[in-house]
Formats: structure tokens, C-alpha cells, sequence
């Protein structure tokens, strides 16, 4: 095996490593024609930066490239010659090295096992460890990862699991590393960290495809920058041609704004009170006390998987809350039904609107009626009242501009703004005194995310608490006037929005703690 | 509009080419064995479906169809709310015992009689049907395996009162005493028992229609089942919605045994449960689980084994078995239309994208927007 520093071989002059020549993928199922004719070049060496919203294309565009899907036209090169990539393995045959999302390994096994699965060292008929680590070892240092090779993968940090995918394809002599969303999962000092080992690989005479949805990244990283919209190249821009407004506007197509909460508001009246709540799963650990005001967004930061779903379920009662209370209005609402619970003046945007917030079986109008199903508007004597439901099915399309859709319309055939419109139509009818919104955004589009922020913030200045839970840091950073950090179950702060900057929430983020 | 109309056509016609199929196929089966399958196609027909002065095949089918839609009723409810039980056989044998235990014992006038052995069916049934509900709610246990289990226990059960403790008089078979005259559901056609029961398990289709699609109650149900995450996060209670499920498909199963007690069999002989719930609860499923098809579908279903016995087996001395085979062939073919049916549609949509493209025009935006 070739170590990881040695340059590799140099192609012809000019040839690029990878090309992509008239690329088209179609998929009948959904009618959705997911990359039109897209043809780029990567020279060794280079990083080059895809972005574009959400269902652009940029992960169909990935998994044909690594022979997840077959295109339906287009044929790919790699120095050169054209190859024909129908699975993984042909990718990697071809010195293409993926780094996905999602990680894949083995959580049992250590880092140099995971690292060289499949291709396992082998001494008198068994496996070699000692070769193992030594190999894997002598990678990681060469390439500038640090890792301890002998740990398990699943007792990592996340930004140490994905090193340890890294090594993976540094170990199958990538010579084109694919990452896919690389950040979505680390907190800001370990993108930091990424952002730098991407750009030493670099300099070794790889080349880099980073696909991103977050503009400064990608422009402090990329060498080029190809915008994709709808499934084609709209522009590609060198380094330093476009700001990050302008990127903006390229990918959306129009011009953007991130709407922003006003810091003049006044927020009085406490309407949801948490006194040492403590989370199932996160027992031992912390306990998370807050207490959001009326007409205020208090948002809370943190990498997911900290507690964040369970503190929103505790207080919606979906999770048993093991110790303390919880108090919405001045009342006690701790270890009540979901029911009672948005009786009391509760709303709930689920993070998850595909399996929690909608039922996508159902119509527009079932799923618009369903938090009210049993009020004297919806039913009487027992009986659904049709035309009430309809009717504010109508308004709820209306007022929220749900296109392409109607009452009796089954909602699985909605795109994800769309039935996003649907859940906050429903959650912000009932006049609530409190909103949990636990990533309203998540796999929305620019525009919708637009819609979802303007919507929450004029919920808010009609007077209802907004309690915003999102791993995006900017958008936390865009709509709170209280800023608080969840870190292992407990509640850091919260702090005043201009008594926190960016920096000291990522040291929170990161460790829970500031660091001395 | 054209796509629209194709769509239609496909839809509707590819349940119609599964039921035409498999009628090739018992055709085939009944010319091998000599006979010509028009013949045998139009012997079924005639003996399931028509009426003439002298004798009404159809008021023996419909006779036939009504503890089965009873049993389809009692499945649709419980696969609607996401039970999963296939328990209707033993709700159908223990509702049937009952009635007939209230029947002969107890006495009351005409029209009270017939409705508290219909109650007492009901009852019991819905508390056979309770069971799943409640070890699937509380212990996690399966409750498709534990509906299983209670079939057979409900059939040993049922043969071992007629047996035993219910036993009418000594003779070879075990069967309980005749119902008293006041508790027998009125009979509009005596040679075949069409009566008041095909009726009441018309009513039924009508009121589960309705319950399901109409109540609050019904509306929890199908949420509850379609999307339980969803079901609980909206506050609906999908513990109770379950409960209800097994509560009220078992009450329908068990009135399919009542009917048929007090409308046909005027007592219960061993051996009462012989595989009517499972051919309401596939009926059920044929019926696409919703009331009004499996209503239909248990009428049908009624209709092929009327004509299979009285036409092929006595008229023509083809085995009934190969009316079972054909029934056996429908539901293997309606089973895997479903799939087909989304292959078909996604063919046609690639050729027409294709054609499209090929044509210089992109999909409209609108489309890429609803589909993202």
C-alpha cells in the first residue's frame, strides 16, 4: 500500500483527475429530474465547492459518481479515461474516496480495524493487529490526522469518527476525496479543524469535491465554486469572485434576507418555567432549568443529541420527566397528557414532520384538525364537522401559500417547505401561549426558511414565547433575544444575545464549559 | 386531464384483470378435469347469484355473506386502528355460543329476545377481542401470534362446552340445545334463511362506514393506526384508540357468530368454527380494509362458495375444492397488483419525461417544487 504523504502519480499535463461530461439522472418514481446535464472538471490538487439548497441535486450528483444510482446519460472520467461506475467498489477502484454524512462504522471495533475493513493485514492465517495499528498509525501521522488508533470508534467524539472515515479512503488510495455536508455534524471548533485537514490533503495533490450548504465555509475553503439549482450548474466562480450575499442569491435564484428578531422588544411575564428537569437518558448527568418569557425567542444551541428532543418532549409530555416541574402559565403541568398539555396553551413544531408532525397517509384537512380533532369547532356530538374542517383547511392553504395543494389532497406528495407551512399553520392556530419549534428548518429550502423565521418572529411579537431548539448556529444566533447552550442534558445560560458571541457559544457547544 | 384518465383506467382496471386471471386459471383447472369452463363459469354464476321462483340461489348467498361481513367488518376495524389481530375466528365461534346459550336458557318476547342473545355475542366477542389489544398495549406481545393462539383455544373451548357442560343429549356429535322460537331472527326466505341477518350485517357495513370515517372516535382510530408517533404527539390517545379496536372488532366478530346462530343454525354443533372469521378477515383485506368493499367482497366471496358447492360440485361433479382454488388465486393476485400497479405508473412516467426532454421542454417548475 502507498502511503498517505507520498505524492501521487502525476497524469498527463492538463488532463483533469475527475471530469464529469453531460451527467443526467431522472427519477420516475417522484417525477423528479435530479441533475440535468452537469458536466465539471476537478484538476489534482484542487478543492472545488458544490453548493446549492436542499434537493438541488449535489447528493444525487454524489451517489452517482460512488454508483449508488446509475446515470441516465453523461459518462464520467477519471484521468482521463472514461469508467463506468455501477457500485462503490468500482468508485473506489477508481481512487474515488466518499466521506459521508452519515457515518459508517463499526462502533465496536477500533480505529485501525475500521480503517482497514476488508483489507485486514494478515500474519500465519490470522489477523494481524500489531500490522493493523502500525499501518493505520503511520497513515494518520503522515496525513496530519490525530487519532488514536487503538480506541474503539464508537467511544469518539464525532469529529474523531470522521477522521477515522477520512483514513478509510486515504487507506483505499483515494486520490479524489468526496465530503458530503462535512460540518453538519461538528461543532464549530471541529469544523475548524476539518477546514484545515481538507486543505492539507489538498496540498498532497488530492482533489477535493466539498458539497455544502454553508457559504463561509465553503468560501474559506474552495478553489472554485459551482452553484447548482434545480439540478444544473447555474455559475461557477473562482476564489474570492463572489460574496457570500451574492452566493446567496445565486443559489435561491433571487434575492434573500435573513429575517431577524427586533432588539427593542420588551418580553415580560414568564410563560413556561422548567425548575430541575431532569432528561431520561441524560440522568446523572444534568438538570436543565429555564424559564421563557412572553414575546421573547429563547433559543437554544448545542450539537444534536445532547438532549435537545428530549427536553421538547418532556415539556410536550411525550417523555416522562424523571425529576423537577414544569410550569406553562403558572400552572403545573409536569407529567400531564400531550392533550392537557396543548390545552393549556401549548404548541409543538416536531423536529421530525415526515413521521411526528404529519401523518402523510392522511389528507391536508385530517392532518390540519388533528391538535383540535375533539373541540366544539371540529366535532360535535362526536361527529367531525366536514365543513369546518374543510373550510379552515382552505384558510390554511391560503394563508400560508401551501401551492399546489387541496383539503382532501393526501399531504405525501407536499414538498418539505410545503408540509412545513402545514405543521406551523396547525401549531399556530390555536392562539398558543407557547411555541416549541425544534429544528422548524431542518432540510428546508432557502425560501421556506425565510417563511418558517418571518412566521416564528411574528408569532412572538404577538406575544408568544418561542422556544427555538436548532443545531444551526446562525439561525439560534439570527432569532433569539436569550441564547442558551445544551450540553449532556443540562441548560447552559441563558445569556442575553449581546452578552454572547459565536466563539464562546462554540466553547459551550464543545465542552459544556468555558475553557479557563 | 389524459394522464388523469389513464391513471383511472389503471387503477380500477388492474383489480378486475387479477379476479379475470385467476378465473382463466380455475378455467384451465376445470377442463383438465373434462369440463367446459364456460360451463363451469356459468353454473357458479347461476348457482351463487340467481333467483327464480322455485328456488333463490342468491338469498342463500346473501344467507351465506352475513356472519361473514360481520368478520370482515370486525378485521377492518382492527387493521384500520393498526391492531393487527386476526383473531375474528374465536370472536365469531365464542359470539355464536353465547347467543345460542342465551337463546335456550333465558327466555324474553320475540323482539327482545333475538337482541340480548345478540348483546351476549357481542359481548363476549368483544371481550375475546380485548385480549390482543391489551397484551400488545401493556406487555409488548405480539398481538398477530397471540390472535393466533386464542383461535385455536376459542375452537377447543367451544367443543369442549358442546361436549360437556352444554351438551344437549347424548348422541355422537356434540351440540348445544336448539335456541327457543322467540330468540330466532325472523327469515324472509325459509328455504335458504335469507332474513333479518343479512339486513342487520348490511347496517353494520353502513355504521362502521360511518364510525370510521365520520366520528371523532374513528378518526383517532385511523390516526392512531396510519401514524402512532403522530397519533401521540397530536394528543390523541393511541392506548385507547387500540382498546376500542379490539373492543369493537371483536363485538362485530361475535355478532357474525350470533347472526348465525339465530338466523341459520338455531344451535351450536362442534366444530361451529370452521374458518368463517378468516374468510371475513381476508375479505377484509380484498375489500381494500375499508367497510363498504369488504362488505362487497364478503358477498362475493359468499356467492363463489354457494356456486362452487350447489353448481360445480352437485350440477356439474367438479370438486368444490377448485372454488376454493380460484378464491385462493384472487387474493395471491390482488395481493401483488398493488406493486405492480406503482411499476406500471413509473414506467409510464419515464416515458413520458423521456419524450419530454427529448423534446427540448423541462419538467414545469411547479412539479420539481411539489416533488423536492
Amino acid at each position: 500500500m502507498r502511503s498517505a504523504r507520498t505524492p501521487v502519480d502525476a497524469p498527463p499535463p492538463d488532463t483533469p483527475r475527475l471530469e464529469l461530461r453531460g451527467l443526467r439522472k431522472y427519477f420516475a418514481s417522484t417525477g423528479v429530474l435530479a441533475v440535468a446535464d452537469v458536466s465539471f472538471a476537478v484538476q489534482p490538487g484542487e478543492i472545488v465547492a458544490i453548493i446549492g439548497e436542499n434537493g438541488t441535486g449535489k447528493s444525487t450528483l454524489m451517489n452517482l459518481l460512488f454508483g449508488i444510482h446509475e446515470p441516465d446519460a453523461g459518462e464520467i472520467l477519471v484521468d482521463g479515461s472514461p469508467r463506468t461506475i455501477t457500485n462503490p467498489q468500482d468508485a473506489i477502484a477508481a481512487g474515488l474516496g466518499m466521506v459521508h454524512q452519515h457515518f459508517e462504522l463499526v462502533p465496536s471495533f477500533t480505529v485501525a480495524q475500521n480503517v482497514l475493513l476488508g483489507r485486514e493485514p494478515v500474519g500465519r492465517g490470522l489477523y494481524d493487529d500489531r500490522a493493523a495499528r502500525a499501518f493505520v498509525g503511520t497513515l494518520a501521522a503522515r496525513s496530519g490526522l490525530s487519532i488514536d488508533v487503538s480506541r474503539r470508534a464508537g467511544d469518539l467524539p464525532i469529529g474523531a469518527q470522521q477522521r477515522v472515515e477520512i483514513l478509510k479512503a486515504l487507506a483505499a488510495e483515494a486520490r479524489t476525496l468526496i465530503f458530503d455536508e462535512p460540518t453538519a455534524v461538528l461543532t464549530p471548533p471541529e469544523a475548524e479543524e476539518l477546514l484545515v485537514l481538507v486543505h492539507d490533503l489538498a496540498a498532497t495533490g488530492r482533489s477535493i469535491l466539498f458539497i455544502s450548504h454553508k457559504l463561509p465555509e465553503v468560501q474559506a475553503i474552495a478553489d472554485r465554486i459551482i452553484v447548482m439549482r434545480r439540478g444544473e450548474i447555474v455559475t461557477t466562480l473562482q476564489r474570492g469572485e463572489a460574496d457570500q450575499a451574492e452566493l446567496a442569491r445565486l443559489m435561491v435564484g433571487r434575492e434573500v434576507e435573513q429575517p431577524r428578531m427586533s432588539s427593542d422588544a420588551s418580553p415580560q411575564g414568564t410563560v413556561l418555567d422548567l425548575e430541575g428537569v431532569r432528561l431520561p437518558g441524560h440522568g446523572g448527568t444534568g438538570e436543565a432549568s429555564l424559564s421563557l418569557r412572553k414575546g421573547e425567542v429563547l433559543g437554544i444551541a448545542g450539537v444534536s443529541g445532547n438532549g435537545q428532543d428530549e427536553l421538547i418532549e418532556a415539556i410536550a409530555g411525550l417523555t416522562p420527566v424523571e425529576a423537577g416541574t414544569v410550569h406553562l402559565q403558572g400552572r403545573d403541568i409536569t407529567g400531564a397528557t400531550p392533550a392537557a398539555i396543548r390545552r393549556a396553551g401549548l404548541a409543538h413544531i416536531a423536529a421530525d414532520r415526515m413521521a411526528v408532525g404529519l401523518n402523510l397517509q392522511a389528507s391536508l384537512e385530517e392532518n390540519a384538525a388533528a391538535t383540535a380533532f375533539r373541540s366544539p369547532r371540529f366535532a360535535r356530538r362526536g361527529v367531525v364537522r366536514r365543513r369546518e374542517r374543510r373550510a379552515f383547511a382552505r384558510r390554511l392553504i391560503e394563508d400560508y401559500e401551501v401551492r399546489g395543494s387541496a383539503p382532501t389532497r393526501a399531504v405525501r406528495t407536499l414538498s418539505g417547505g410545503n408540509l412545513q407551512k402545514i405543521v406551523i399553520g396547525r401549531e399556530l392556530a390555536g392562539d398558543p401561549a407557547v411555541v416549541l419549534a425544534n429544528q422548524p428548518t431542518r432540510g428546508l429550502d432557502v425560501g421556506s426558511i425565510e417563511f418558517v423565521h418571518r412566521t416564528l418572529l411574528q408569532a412572538c411579537e404577538a406575544g408568544v414565547g418561542v422556544l427555538l431548539v436548532s443545531t444551526e448556529l446562525d439561525e439560534v444566533l439570527a432569532l433569539s433575544h436569550r441564547i442558551a447552550v445544551m450540553y449532556q442534558g443540562r441548560v447552559i445560560g441563558p445569556f442575553a444575545h449581546d452578552q454572547i458571541d459565536r466563539e464562546r457559544i462554540g466553547r459551550l457547544m464543545a465542552a459544556g464549559e468555558e475553557a479557563a | 386531464m389524459q394522464e388523469r384518465v389513464e391513471r383511472t383506467l389503471l387503477r380500477g382496471g388492474l383489480p378486475v384483470g387479477a379476479v379475470l386471471a385467476a378465473l382463466i386459471v380455475g378455467g384451465a383447472l376445470v377442463s383438465a378435469l373434462g369440463v367446459s369452463p364456460w360451463d363451469a363459469a356459468t353454473t357458479v354464476a347461476t348457482a351463487g347469484f340467481a333467483c327464480d321462483p322455485r328456488y333463490c340461489n342468491l338469498g342463500g348467498t346473501l344467507a351465506l355473506g352475513a356472519p361473514i361481513m360481520f368478520c370482515a367488518l370486525g378485521a377492518v376495524v382492527n387493521l384500520r386502528s393498526g391492531l393487527f389481530s386476526i383473531g375474528q375466528e374465536g370472536q365469531y365461534a365464542l359470539g355464536g355460543l353465547a347467543a345460542a346459550v342465551v337463546g335456550s336458557a333465558a327466555s324474553a318476547p320475540t323482539g327482545i329476545h333475538p337482541a340480548l342473545c345478540l348483546l351476549a355475542a357481542a359481548a363476549v366477542g368483544a371481550a375475546w377481542g380485548v385480549v390482543p389489544a391489551i397484551l400488545k398495549l401493556f406487555l409488548g406481545v405480539n398481538e398477530l401470534i397471540i390472535s393466533i393462539i386464542l383461535n385455536t383455544m376459542a375452537g377447543l373451548l367451544l367443543n369442549y362446552l358442546v361436549n360437556y357442560p352444554l351438551r344437549a343429549e347424548a348422541s355422537t356429535v356434540g351440540y348445544t340445545r336448539t335456541i327457543a322460537d322467540t330468540a330466532k331472527l325472523p327469515v324472509f326466505d325459509p328455504s335458504t334463511k335469507f332474513g333479518l341477518a343479512f339486513v342487520l350485517a348490511v347496517i353494520a357495513c353502513i355504521g362502521v362506514w360511518f364510525y370510521l370515517s365520520r366520528t371523532t372516535f374513528g378518526y383517532e382510530q385511523r390516526m392512531s393506526g396510519e401514524a402512532t408517533a403522530f397519533a401521540r404527539y397530536a394528543g390523541m390517545s393511541a392506548t385507547s384508540a387500540v382498546l376500542r379496536a379490539g373492543l369493537i372488532g371483536g363485538a362485530l366478530a361475535g355478532l357474525g357468530g350470533g347472526v348465525q346462530v339465530l338466523g341459520a343454525n338455531y344451535r351450536v354443533i362442534e366444530g361451529f368454527s370452521d374458518g368463517t372469521g378468516l374468510t371475513g378477515l381476508t375479505a377484509a383485506i380484498l375489500g381494500g380494509t375499508t367497510a363498504i368493499g369488504a362488505g362487497v367482497v364478503g358477498i362475493l366471496y359468499a356467492g363463489i362458495t354457494v356456486g362452487a358447492v350447489n353448481g360445480l360440485q352437485i350440477m356439474l361433479g367438479v370438486p368444490r375444492e377448485i372454488g376454493s382454488t380460484v378464491l385462493a388465486l384472487m387474493i395471491v393476485l390482488v395481493a401483488i397488483q398493488a406493486p405492480l400497479q406503482k411499476r406500471i405508473e413509473r414506467a409510464r412516467e419515464r416515458r413520458r419525461t423521456n419524450r419530454r426532454l427529448d423534446a427540448g421542454t423541462r419538467p414545469s417548475t411547479e412539479q420539481a417544487e411539489v416533488h423536492a
